[in-house]
């Protein structure tokens, strides 16, 4: 079984298992008081709900209202009209403290503040959800990688309207099979530029190939710009295919080479002689003439 | 007590010859015979024919039991099959004399056994028509590809083993059946190879044979020894035994052996032939065949017993099972009633004589064709990993009937070319009886070019 192999039937023993687990969801009970916010909405506090959102929400329950979330194990996708309806935010803070079939608890995982700004966010998508401040806009910042083989290191220069940004936040990612790899996040000088010196082998390949990804921290604030590149850093992958030797158990063209060449002594051998005997036999005709 | 002599009355040529081919001519008795054969194989073709149709599931044949009486029986027809080896060619090396008249029936049972045993593997493929993928497709690391051309390579020497000493045969053959359908005297036309009973070509004939009789003897061993190792090969409780290719390679001696007195009996009534396979040929393959039943017993000893003493845990239940359990019954009539008392009634004179032999070697025939049940089955029903959790017909395997209707095919398949070749060529070497007769080639020669066998046909 190859290593691939292995991880897909890992992800599916993973995948049924939720599904199972899923299928035991239940009505929520929800108590007839619910916790109130201790302050009003604002557009900051959904800043920072969106960031609780994606790491622990966003691989059931998709982005919202984009309708990416995983149904086949009930998660509801969360910007929906009829989620929204249904659901104030102090209705979401108390759902996320409890949690429901497949849906674990973050009562004790996330804080009280996160799990509040996480509902301000939620609740961001209901149009009529009132959220005190300005909304941020975003601004579309450029993004330019410079590459030094030599020293390994990556130059992301950041300019907005063709100026130099300082104090912008750059994430540089490895794609790996199931998602992309965090290794740093640099920040901006007076020059615009983020640098980043990779000192840490990766695995790459065979080739020792890895696929380099770079965007902003804060897409909200410098728009959704990427930048990927296929890199040779990484360490060359020393898989080794035990059915490429020549083994008993190998394919018919790996097979051993004493079995090969005893099979082809003994059959050689002995055919020759019977070919022998039968040339023999077609000659008796004339034998002693 | 006197010993028993091969009765020593001359024999002119003329009555050599009108007794050896009397049998091709006069076929009393061979349409109902034919007819039993037959319909045996007409039943044995329907039943392969629906199999073909339904799939395996018309076997018993299931998850656990995937080798059923197909496969035991494929061994047990390799197992007959040695004993060409062993007769013509072991003991003919040997300089033994008392060969002569059985080593082509021997020959024979060889051909049979061996073509048949071929297709039997075929039979208990699922899908038949992927044979092909052996030739393209074989790994040859697989003993099954081992197999495949060593048995190829066995029908091939058995074949010329059988046909070389029959084409000094021919030219008698030509003169007496000039009176026969053409298609016959074609084919003994074809066969003599253009021999005309020169020295040189009696001397070529000899050499090819003893070439060919010295060759079958590793192949024929090879042969059974890689049939043993389609088993033996495999980490499975039973199988997995180093002595499996002698255990095999003696057992084999056993059936084939037993396969030939039968034989011998048949010929030797139904052919008139008593005055060539006597009482005398009786008693020393009585003799032979409790040589090789000792030899047989003695490896059954160190196959049971070693384990048996032992009882190393996942082995002891199989062991049990064959001992004390599920397949105790067939065990010990196999071990009993198939070899050791065959073993010890075959010591007593008398039960050397015809009849006695005869009802000997067909119990040591049938114990022969269950033993290869016994090797087969129980280490299939003894997993590494527990039975559980499956149909309960599983758990058991006892062949059904479209396994027996088909297996019963190929025993009267292998019958047949028996049969065919009987009424086709002379069973026992006209020459060589001649030879040993005091009858020089000259007067061979002499006598198919004037000699005159009518005469002798009628007072006969």
């Amino acid at each position: 079984m190859t290593y691939f192999n292995k991880i897909k039937i890992a992800s599916l023993v993973f995948i049924l298992l939720t599904i199972y687990s899923a299928n035991t969801y239940a009505q929520w009970n929800v108590p007839s008081e619910l916790k109130k916010a201790p302050a009003e909405a604002s557009y900051e506090l959904v800043k920072k709900g969106k960031v609780v959102y994606k790491n622990n929400c966003a691989s059931c329950h998709g982005t919202p209202g984009q309708g990416d979330n995983l149904a086949a194990i009930n998660a509801t996708d969360l910007g929906s009209k009829a989620f929204q309806k249904n659901n104030s935010d102090e209705l979401v803070f108390w759902k996320v403290g409890e949690g429901n079939g497949g849906m674990p608890s973050f009562k004790e995982s996330i804080s009280d503040e996160d799990k509040w700004n996480l509902s301000f966010y939620i609740k961001s998508f209901d149009d009529k959800f009132i959220i005190s401040g300005e909304k941020i806009k975003a601004v579309e910042a450029n993004l330019e990688l410079t590459i030094d083989d030599k020293t390994k290191t990556l130059n992301a220069k950041i300019t907005v309207n063709e100026e130099a940004k300082e104090d912008v936040e750059v994430q540089f990612y490895i794609k790996r099979t199931f998602g992309n790899m965090l290794i740093a996040t640099a920040t901006s000088d007076n020059n615009g530029i983020a640098s980043y010196i990779m000192t840490k082998e990766y695995p790459g390949d065979k080739e020792g190939n890895f696929e380099l990804l770079v965007k902003f921290k804060d897409t909200d604030s410098f728009g959704k710009k990427e930048i990927n590149k296929t890199l040779k850093w990484g360490t060359e992958l020393q898989f080794e295919n035990i059915t490429d030797k020549r083994e008993t158990w190998g394919a018919n063209d790996r097979v051993p080479l004493w079995i090969l060449l005893s099979y082809l002594i003994v059959v050689l051998s002995v055919w020759s002689v019977i070919l022998y005997v039968v040339v023999q036999l077609i000659r008796l005709k004339n034998v002693g003439k | 007590m006197p010993e028993i002599k091969n009765k020593d009355t001359k024999k002119s040529l003329s009555t050599i010859v009108t007794d050896l081919t009397r049998p091709l001519k006069n076929h009393y008795g061979l349409t109902p015979w034919m007819f039993f054969l037959l319909s045996v194989m007409g039943v044995g073709i329907a039943s392969y024919i629906y199999q073909l149709q339904n799939g395996l599931a018309v076997t018993s044949m299931r998850d656990y039991v995937s080798w059923g009486l197909y496969i035991s029986s494929f061994i047990f027809f390799i197992a007959t099959a040695l004993v060409g080896m062993l007769i013509s060619a072991v003991l003919g090396l040997i300089g033994i004399k008392w060969i002569t008249p059985i080593a082509r029936i021997a020959e024979m049972i060889a051909l049979g056994f061996v073509m048949w045993a071929g297709l039997i593997i075929i039979f208990d493929m699922g899908r038949p028509d992927r044979i092909l993928n052996i030739f393209l497709h074989g790994r040859l690391q697989s003993p099954i590809v081992w197999d495949l051309t060593v048995v190829t390579t066995y029908v091939a020497i058995s074949m010329l083993l059988y046909l070389l000493p029959l084409i000094p045969d021919m030219p008698f053959l030509k003169r007496v059946m000039s009176d026969q359908p053409k298609w016959k005297q074609t084919i003994y036309k074809l066969l003599s190879f253009g021999f005309v009973g020169r020295p040189e070509q009696y001397k070529l004939i000899k050499k090819l044979t003893r070439i060919l009789a010295i060759l079958i003897i590793p192949v024929a061993l090879a042969i059974h020894t890689v049939t043993s190792w389609l088993f033996a090969m495999t980490p499975r409780i039973g199988w997995d035994s180093t002595i499996f290719g002698p255990y095999y390679v003696t057992g084999a001696f056993v059936a084939g052996g037993a396969a030939v007195v039968i034989a011998m009996f048949a010929f030797s009534v139904d052919f008139r032939l008593k005055k060539y396979i006597t009482e005398y040929h009786f008693d020393k393959m009585g003799k032979l065949l409790v040589l090789l039943m000792l030899v047989y017993l003695y490896f059954n000893i160190n196959e049971f017993m070693v384990p048996g003493y032992k009882m190393k845990a996942g082995e002891d239940h199989h062991i049990l099972t064959l001992f004390t359990g599920a397949y105790a019954k067939m065990f010990w009539w196999v071990q009993l009633g198939g070899l050791i008392i065959p073993i010890i009634l075959l010591l007593f004179k008398r039960m050397r004589k015809p009849i006695p032999s005869l009802i000997i070697a067909i119990a040591i025939i049938i114990g022969a064709f269950f033993k290869r049940f016994i090797i087969t089955i129980p280490t299939l029903m003894h997993p590494h990993l527990p039975i559980q959790n499956v149909p309960a017909e599983f758990h058991t395997y006892w062949p059904s009937g479209v396994e027996w209707a088909v297996t019963m095919m190929a025993v009267s398949g292998a019958i047949l070319i028996i049969t065919i070749l009987a009424k086709l060529f002379p069973v026992m070497p006209i020459w060589e009886i001649a030879h040993e007769e005091g009858i020089s080639n000259e007067e061979i020669n002499e006598f198919i070019e004037n000699g005159d066998i009518n005469d002798e046909e009628k007072t006969s």
